[in-house]
């Protein structure tokens, strides 16, 4: 039964998936030859938050 | 030792840093690999937000409009009082940041109903491509662009980014040599010559004054940032004395006392400036455009937000002066 949840769910939010995924688009575009040790694609999430930057 | 043969010059910035291959520039985003000097975070902003016109701060351009406001890591000063030093001076890999190419830059401010992006928070200039194309495919766009910078960079990028800004807030930090060395370990002539060659080729530029205690502070130092402001610039350049608090390397320094301020905007005012502000304190007027000839209030703001605007079509509500800059 709980199996069977999981699927429905899945099935039910995978047509509003994006694809390929940001992460997986956010790798393509890494340019060639640089090495980033730790980017994620966070920050996007903080896009309407106000910045704590100055400036 | 180094091989001659494969040393990129990077000619952006008056450093003209010699990197040998595989090393970076002192800004550490800009590195020789495989013999071609590469932007190292073209595309990846660490930092994406949308933000009020005013915090760049630009008050006499679309005032009251938000302003997708983006940077990546990098910074070829190294001001002791930096507020942004954990992004400014640090390497592109220990940064988070997402992958945002031009053209998702322009559709996000799109998206975001934002009338103009601002490259900001470090250093836009070091990331010169990067800024360049996003603020080229906005322009195509309907999108405008806005630089805030330091301005320290050699004439010709300067140039080429000139036709592509609409509006830019230039922090001048001294009017001395010296002190440039000392506190931001860069020179004062090629900011100078930059801010006037942004000016003379249509850029509305404002200028801001970081108003550091025993640094900057003194009434000559006050006069002589007005009055190279209204000399060279003219006097409807607005000029932002803005009050600095500890930061980073200058955190044994007090911050700058509100009356320090209104002393510095009576002394931009005396100097035959039309429109000095008093910013990152609160002082009564210290952010209200007076209109130039009325004196009354034509745009009053608290903090971050307009109160009041009474500029219509450009020109002051009460008597029908020109009020300068780019209102809409």
């Amino acid at each position: 039964m709980k199996r069977r949840k999981f699927v429905q769910a899945a099935a039910t939010t995978a047509a509003s998936w994006i694809w390929p995924s940001p992460a997986v688009r956010w790798r393509r575009a890494m340019p060639a030859g640089a090495r980033f040790a730790r980017l994620r694609p966070t920050v996007l999430a903080a896009l309407r938050r106000p910045s704590q930057w100055a400036g | 030792m180094r091989d001659k043969r494969a040393i990129v010059v990077c000619e952006l910035c008056p450093r003209e840093c010699h990197l040998g291959p595989g090393e970076r520039g002192d800004c550490r985003i800009r590195a020789n690999l495989d013999g071609r000097l590469v932007a190292l975070t073209y595309g990846f902003p660490c930092a994406v937000h949308v933000d009020p016109m005013e915090k760049k701060p630009l008050f006499h351009f679309l005032p009251g409009t938000p302003i997708l406001s983006l940077a990546t890591a990098g910074c070829n000063l190294h001001c002791k009082n930096c507020q942004n030093w954990e992004i400014s001076q640090a390497n592109p890999e220990d940064v988070d940041a997402a992958a945002l190419l031009p053209p998702a830059v322009v559709g996000l401010a799109r998206r975001e109903g934002c009338p103009a992006i601002a490259f900001t928070y470090t250093e836009p200039v070091c990331w010169y491509e990067y800024t360049l194309d996003t603020a080229r495919l906005a322009r195509t766009a309907g999108v405008r662009s806005v630089l805030v910078t330091a301005a320290y960079l050699n004439e010709a990028p300067a140039r080429e980014l000139a036709s592509v800004m609409d509006a830019a807030n230039i922090d001048l930090k001294f009017m001395s040599e010296a002190r440039y060395r000392d506190v931001c370990d860069g020179e004062l002539a090629p900011i100078l010559r930059a801010i006037e060659l942004m000016k003379s080729l249509g850029v509305w530029v404002e200028v801001t004054n970081l108003v550091i205690p025993t640094l900057n502070d003194s009434d000559e130092d006050l006069r002589r940032v007005a009055a190279w402001v209204h000399g060279v610039l003219g006097p409807d350049t607005p000029l932002h004395y803005s009050a600095f608090y500890p930061q980073y390397r200058l955190r044994h320094l007090p911050p700058t006392p509100p009356d320090a301020l209104s002393r510095a905007r009576e002394i931009g005012l005396a100097e035959g400036l039309r429109y000095v502000y008093a910013g990152n304190v609160r002082i009564p007027d210290g952010e209200t455009t007076f209109c130039p000839a009325c004196r009354r209030a034509v745009v009053r703001r608290f903090r971050f937000s307009v109160l009041e605007n009474r500029i219509v079509g450009g020109a002051c509500g009460y008597c029908a002066e020109t009020v300068a800059g780019v209102w809409r």
